[in-house]
């Protein structure tokens, strides 16, 4: 069953909106197929992706809500609290992180001072998750309150849903040799706490919610910003449940800069 | 305005060379299957059927081999059997788990057919066994191209490319076998083996064209990212032309084949090129594509370790092609295969 349409915070928030179809990404490979169109070689391709790669049916999750967050750029401060609290919390191998905070240095030509932008990311959990689909034996599944799962006894951990994620928000865990990634603290919703990350953020930059409820503190926040509220890649069609105040255009599609100190440090 | 990382955390590669080996054997299984097909629908005296036993030979070690390094490319291997106990009719993956053994076993038994000398069972195996190769070449080259995270993936040529590439390395895998099997002693069949291989590597500069063409004047999403890479990064530059040369280079022995119809150096020469030119392209397209960030900036360095996931894999599937093959041919001088009955008899 699919509640994407209905339970989305996309009436409110136009900006936020994922591209109707057809999509950008799907353009993309019809443009691409149009090319291809040319040679005859590639004729096989087109009728067999048909029906293939859609999203299953949904399992059942906490009745009636739709989680989402919101996570307001200009209280975060950098801090890495929530990368240290969900380390805690959820335990994943040193090195290894389901949420953390990317940092970045904007330099402007008018010579004025650097200034920096500090990003936290986790799983999105999309309303159309790339990453459920391609699962060969469905151990990662969406919820029908649209958190996104890895059944880490049924995981293969072939490697194909963090291939699939625009965002590197999977990894394979050292320690389970499993898919790992963000679950949105599910246990602690399901026990009526808060995720570890919006627990500790010192700031309070990251507010979670209920997308269904009207009256919840996300959609009230959601709707105060409308005009200013992001998602990354939007082209992607993943439509997704984490949205940001205060992202820069520059960061919505990527970083085209210069790469962090990772690569100095590893030669 | 320029921006640039301070902190981000290191993202590792998911598929491991394991994947690179796999795609590379599972494709020229492909090629020696549809090579094996053509033979036995040859007539005895055409060099297709002359050069059955490298087909033959060549379809069994990458069969025996190409199953083994997908298996060993999961992190959790003994939950293979949850392929079977979880189907998933929309996963390309899931899809190919049951066409994998389907291709195995029909490649086995043409194998086996082909020794028992039964011309009669090849011909009826050749039909199914086309089919299947055909369905491997599909499923693994949608299962790369339906990847929209990544837009060097998420294109049609990539399926077009992983294939000739593939029977390109088959042919060039046919040529080494050649040095130590009767069957290549044949000149007729090296000289087929060369017309067969010039009409690959055309196909494949004709999809490459078509491919930078329709790059520059529609601007794909995969000509776009990878000409970023090319602008970006000098060790994309440099694989670029090194490609270049080799591609050159190979095409121009295929044009010349004076230079190595006649010299086991060249021929060996030949082989390895163009085997290496497929498998550098996997590595490219594998390792070299998951080092790119999906968001970030710059590359991800992939670090090669140098035990089982890295470099001691790498030779061990080839030190296991190895095996498999000396044992084949071992066995084949132990118990030869039966001679294929004449023509009429077919």
């Amino acid at each position: 069953m699919r509640i994407a349409e209905e339970d989305s915070p996309m009436k409110t928030v136009p900006a936020c909106s994922p591209p109707p179809s057809p999509c950008a990404s799907k353009r993309g490979f019809l443009k691409e197929l149009l090319g291809a169109g040319a040679a005859a070689a590639v004729i096989p391709i087109r009728p067999v992706q048909a029906g293939m790669n859609e999203q299953p049916a949904r399992r059942p999750g906490m009745p009636g809500k739709r989680f989402g967050m919101l996570i307001d750029l200009r209280k975060c401060i950098g801090c890495q609290a929530c990368t240290v609290s969900c380390s805690v919390e959820n335990q994943p191998p040193i090195g290894q992180f389901r949420t953390t905070v990317l940092q970045y240095e904007i330099d402007k030509d008018d010579g004025s001072a650097p200034a920096m932008v500090s990003l936290p990311r986790l799983c999105n959990h999309c309303d159309n998750p790339p990453c459920v689909p391609v699962c060969p034996v469905q151990a990662t599944f969406q919820r029908e309150d649209g958190v996104v799962l890895v059944d880490n006894e049924r995981c293969v951990a072939c490697g194909y849903c963090v291939q699939a994620c625009p965002y590197d928000a999977r990894f394979i865990n050292h320690e389970t040799q499993t898919a790992d990634k963000c679950t949105f603290c599910e246990h602690r919703l399901e026990a009526g706490l808060l995720p570890a990350c919006v627990e500790s953020c010192v700031g309070g930059a990251r507010i979670i919610g209920d997308l269904r409820d009207p009256d919840s503190e996300i959609n009230r926040l959601m709707d105060e910003h409308k005009e200013d509220i992001k998602v990354l890649k939007p082209g992607m069609n993943t439509a997704p449940r984490v949205f940001y105040i205060g992202l820069p255009d520059e960061f919505v599609d990527g970083i085209d800069g210069q790469a962090s100190v990772r690569l100095v440090a590893e030669h | 305005m320029e921006i640039i990382e301070l902190l981000t955390p290191h993202y590792e590669a998911a598929w491991l060379p394991w994947a690179v080996q796999y795609f590379f054997l599972v494709g020229m299984a492909t090629g020696a299957a549809l090579l094996a097909a053509r033979g036995a629908w040859s007539k005895p005296d055409a060099p297709a059927a002359r050069a059955l036993p490298l087909a033959i030979v060549l379809l069994l070690v990458t069969t025996v081999t190409a199953p083994v390094s997908l298996l060993a490319d999961l992190h959790q291997p003994a939950r293979f059997w949850h392929f079977y106990a979880h189907l998933t009719p929309w996963s390309w993956m899931s899809l190919g788990a049951l066409l994998l053994p389907a291709f195995v076993s029909l490649s086995l038994g043409m194998c086996l057919a082909w020794w028992l000398g039964s011309i009669r069972w090849m011909r009826i195996l050749a039909v199914p066994l086309v089919i299947s190769a055909a369905s491997i070449v599909i499923y693994t080259g949608a299962e790369i191209a339906v990847v929209r995270a990544r837009p060097l993936w998420h294109n049609p040529w990539v399926p077009v490319n992983l294939g000739l590439t593939a029977w390109l390395a088959a042919i060039g895998a046919a040529l080494l076998l050649s040095q130590w099997m009767p069957a290549g002693r044949d000149l007729a069949v090296r000289a087929w083996l060369g017309r067969l291989g010039l009409f690959l590597s055309l196909a494949l500069l004709a999809t490459a064209g078509i491919w930078m063409i329709s790059g520059v004047v529609m601007r794909t999403p995969s000509f776009e990212a990878a000409t970023a890479l090319y602008s970006r990064f000098p060790i994309w530059r440099i694989s670029l032309w090194l490609s270049a040369i080799l591609g050159a280079m190979v095409l121009a022995l295929w044009l010349l084949p004076r230079l190595w119809l006649h010299s086991r150096a060249m021929q060996i020469t030949l082989g390895v090129a163009v085997c290496a030119a497929a498998w550098g392209f996997r590595w490219a397209l594998f390792m070299g594509v998951q080092g790119v960030p999906k968001y970030g900036a710059g590359l991800y360095v992939y670090h090669m370790p140098l035990g089982g996931d890295g470099l001691m894999g790498i030779i061990g599937v080839f030190g296991f092609c190895v095996a498999v093959l000396t044992l084949a041919l071992w066995a084949l001088e132990l118990w030869p295969a039966r001679a294929a009955p004449a023509p009429g008899h077919a």
